[in-house]
């Protein structure tokens, strides 16, 4: 096993989904590595939902195999992958509080019970959500509400965490302050993200690589690492001259005639 | 207060062209006060009481429970469907009268008939709700590895709780107004056969204090008592 293999943390080889004649996914090919943060960039309506289906455990492919930590999925032995979520939408039920939010998540996870509390603390204080652990979801803000999603995802040790455009839904301000603190987060857990995006910006600042599909059905247009260190500042121009980069490089698998757009979908 | 008032208007107006059919407002209250303090009363109050929570309890967990089967089950939604639009259909003195012609006119009869007419109304309304429940909760519980029993009790049954409150209320509105027709038409005891009895004997006076006694009654139990479940059981909403 290469060293490659071992620090692999999801694998996916010609994955392909298709919903009977018509195919989502075409042949995906990737392999994402412990602690890596990785963007998929792609046009509206490509494939990201089916694709990330898949990688989440919830559809099998059509054709292609996914390895999570080296070992296949959906086969008839293997068990679905440890993973942590963060939807568009918080996806918290409003009827428990932020703790028990948080419970139910860790209940079916391999955390002991007596680590619980210690770790659920640990991680709103990280999220800076520490005083509302017993406040009810309905009484957070909207960027408050998704700090409780990425502090569910992370609670449970996943072995990676889904990100479905997590902060498109949040108001500018609030979705570049939560922007900020999701690079340190990451690095300070080592939690390995595959982050799915519209906005070329939010995916260069954030990312140490960029997946970008083509339009649908996806296949992989470019595998882009970004050459920038951390920390990163929104507003470096180096970031609009990658992003402005991107841009003009997706305009033709994406079908696109604006090179004036920075939000390209 | 002026629905109130208004009604109070409209019955002493009634009461001067249409006695002794109407009985006066006074009247009425003296009848009031004197059923208040008769023992005889309060005997056929707990027992159509008694009549209406067993056919209440009966018809909200067999209907909660069909509700529920139907709503996650595609085999039972198409077995089910039918069978609950026909029986949506049937008029309920349908149910009492074939209750009767079969079982007579023991405690069986209203039990099965009050319980047959009750429940299709619960079912189809926690069925309605399943199918609107917000499906992106039960992906969340998918991806997270809840397990079915917490996925049922934390992720459904929340869920439920409006629609399941709507049923109970439903169900406990239906049953009593139910029970004192059965009552009425094939049972010798309760309050709908003690408002049958004197509307027999011409004393309307009677039947009036009765049915507001009664009335008042059941509108106190089901804001006192499902008004304060229901606000414990949505207080996060708060």
């Amino acid at each position: 096993m290469s060293s490659d293999d071992e620090n692999s943390v999801l694998k996916v080889e010609d994955l392909g989904v298709a919903y009977g004649a018509y195919e989502a996914v075409a042949g995906l090919e990737f392999n994402i590595r412990r602690g890596e943060f990785v963007a998929i960039l792609g046009p509206s309506g490509c494939g990201k939902s089916s694709m990330l289906n898949v990688i989440s455990g919830l559809r099998a492919p059509s054709r292609g195999r996914v390895f999570v930590e080296n070992k296949e999925l959906f086969t008839p032995k293997s068990k679905a992958p440890r993973l942590g979520y963060v939807f568009q939408s918080h996806r918290l039920l409003p009827w428990r509080t932020v703790r028990q939010n948080l419970e139910i998540a860790l209940a079916p996870s391999a955390v002991p019970r007596s680590e619980w509390n210690r770790k659920i603390d640990e991680i709103l204080e990280i999220l800076h959500i520490g005083q509302f652990k017993d406040s009810w979801p309905l009484r957070l803000s909207g960027g408050q509400r998704q700090r409780v999603s990425i502090a569910r995802a992370l609670v449970v040790d996943p072995s990676y965490i889904l990100m479905d455009e997590p902060l498109s839904t949040l108001d500018e301000v609030t979705a570049r302050s939560l922007r900020q603190e999701l690079t340190g987060i990451c690095q300070r857990t080592g939690a390995t993200v595959v982050f799915v995006t519209h906005s070329v910006r939010e995916a260069v600042y954030l990312a140490d690589r960029i997946i970008i599909l083509t339009r649908g059905p996806a296949r992989i247009y470019e595998d882009y690492t970004v050459p920038l260190k951390r920390p990163r500042d929104y507003d470096d121009p180096r970031i609009s001259e990658i992003e402005s980069e991107i841009v003009a490089r997706v305009q033709a698998p994406w079908g696109l005639g604006n090179t004036e757009d920075r939000d390209v979908a | 207060m002026i629905a109130l008032g208004s009604m109070l208007v409209l019955w002493y107006v009634m009461s001067i062209y249409f006695r002794p059919w109407v009985p006066s407002i006074d009247a009425t209250a003296i009848a009031m006060v004197e059923k208040l303090g008769s023992s005889g009363f309060w005997d056929s109050f707990f027992l159509t009481l008694g009549r209406i929570f067993m056919a209440f309890a009966c018809a909200t967990l067999v209907g909660t429970a069909l509700g529920l089967l139907i709503g996650l089950n595609a085999r039972a939604e198409a077995f089910f469907q039918p069978l609950l639009a026909l029986a949506l259909a049937v008029p309920d003195p349908v149910y009492i009268i074939f209750a009767i012609l079969a079982l007579g006119t023991g405690e069986a009869a209203g039990f099965v008939a009050l319980t047959v007419a009750v429940t299709p109304f619960v079912t189809n309304i926690v069925r309605s709700n399943i199918h609107a429940r917000d499906k992106s909760l039960d992906e969340m519980a998918q991806i997270y590895h809840l397990p079915r029993k917490v996925r049922l009790m934390t992720v459904l049954a929340p869920q439920m709780v409006p629609a399941l409150l709507t049923a109970i209320r439903f169900s406990f509105a239906l049953s009593w107004k139910l029970v004192v027709v059965v009552e009425a038409i094939g049972q010798p005891n309760g309050i709908g056969a003690d408002i049958f009895h004197s509307f027999r004997l011409l004393r309307m006076r009677e039947v009036a204090a009765i049915a507001i006694i009664f009335i008042i009654a059941m509108q106190l139990l089901e804001l006192g008592v499902l008004g304060r479940l229901e606000k414990r059981l949505t207080r996060w909403r708060d």
